[in-house]
């Protein structure tokens, strides 16, 4: 797994590619909270590169969530899924939980 | 991996729960799919119960630490058989949480969020161990479309 960084004025993009699973998903949430550390709550992960996400993965994206919408801080936007992603969210029902947009841009234009 | 394919068929990966071994089984059941003719959406599903499986495996049965373990996948006309076995602690099934999938974040509780991944993307899943012997097995089956 790979992840890389775009910080904005107004929010962050996350672009992550390759596999999240159990190994891969404390880099990924490492890289989450460096983000929340610099007082950005506005975050973007672009899912476009990623074939494969595992309970760990999705634990991390909602554990960020949660952070960020206890105070009202900001949202955790996701974009660019794969169908096979998209039906892995909608198979325990996190499609419910998360604004998911086409692409990276669409989700920041929503901040 | 053994080189058969159709009904019948039976293809075995050995590993340790070390690096990279989820990548090396990923790849395996990938292969197995392929050979099989699964579609994409089922070669995922599959993917995505042998990862919550071996992960398990890793995380409870071997606490973390290297052990062996061994992955069988039988195709047998229209259903697919997939077993994990461990010689670790083992999981037992009365013990398995039960996640609470609920819209407010503030409920969420994601404890057995694998398990129920490993149910919802098989037909039937059960777990077993063999007191004495050590060796645990999580079987889990795939009607094919």
């Amino acid at each position: 797994m790979e992840t890389t960084e775009k910080v904005y004025k107004r929010y962050t993009i996350l672009r992550v590619s390759g596999r999240i699973d159990a190994e891969t998903a404390p880099s990924l949430e490492k890289q989450i909270n460096k983000v929340f550390s610099k007082g950005q709550y506005h975050l973007v992960v672009d899912l476009g590169g990623v074939d494969y996400i595992s309970s760990a993965g999705l634990r991390v994206l909602v554990s960020a969530l949660k952070k960020v919408r206890r105070y009202n801080r900001g949202d955790v936007r996701l974009a660019a899924l794969s169908a096979r992603l998209k039906e892995a969210f909608q198979l325990v029902g996190f499609n419910k939980l998360f604004q998911i947009f086409g692409d990276a841009e669409d989700a920041a234009g929503s901040f | 991996m053994n080189n058969l394919s159709g009904a019948g068929a039976v293809y075995i990966w050995e590993g340790k729960t070390k690096k990279g071994f989820l990548g090396e089984l990923f790849t395996f059941v990938k292969g197995v799919g392929s050979a099989l003719k699964l579609d994409d959406k089922e070669i995922y599903e599959v993917q995505m119960a042998v990862g919550e499986a071996a992960a398990n495996c890793q995380e409870h049965s071997y606490q973390g630490k290297r052990g062996k373990i061994q992955v069988k996948i039988e195709c047998d006309k229209d259903e697919l058989k997939v077993q994990l076995t461990d010689w670790g602690k083992g999981l037992k099934e009365e013990n398995l949480p039960v996640p609470h999938i609920v819209k407010d974040l503030r409920e969420l509780d994601l404890e057995g969020l694998g398990v129920m991944m490993m149910r919802k993307a098989m037909d039937e899943v059960t777990f077993s161990s063999k007191k004495g012997e050590g060796e645990n097995k999580v079987t889990m089956k795939k009607k094919l479309h």
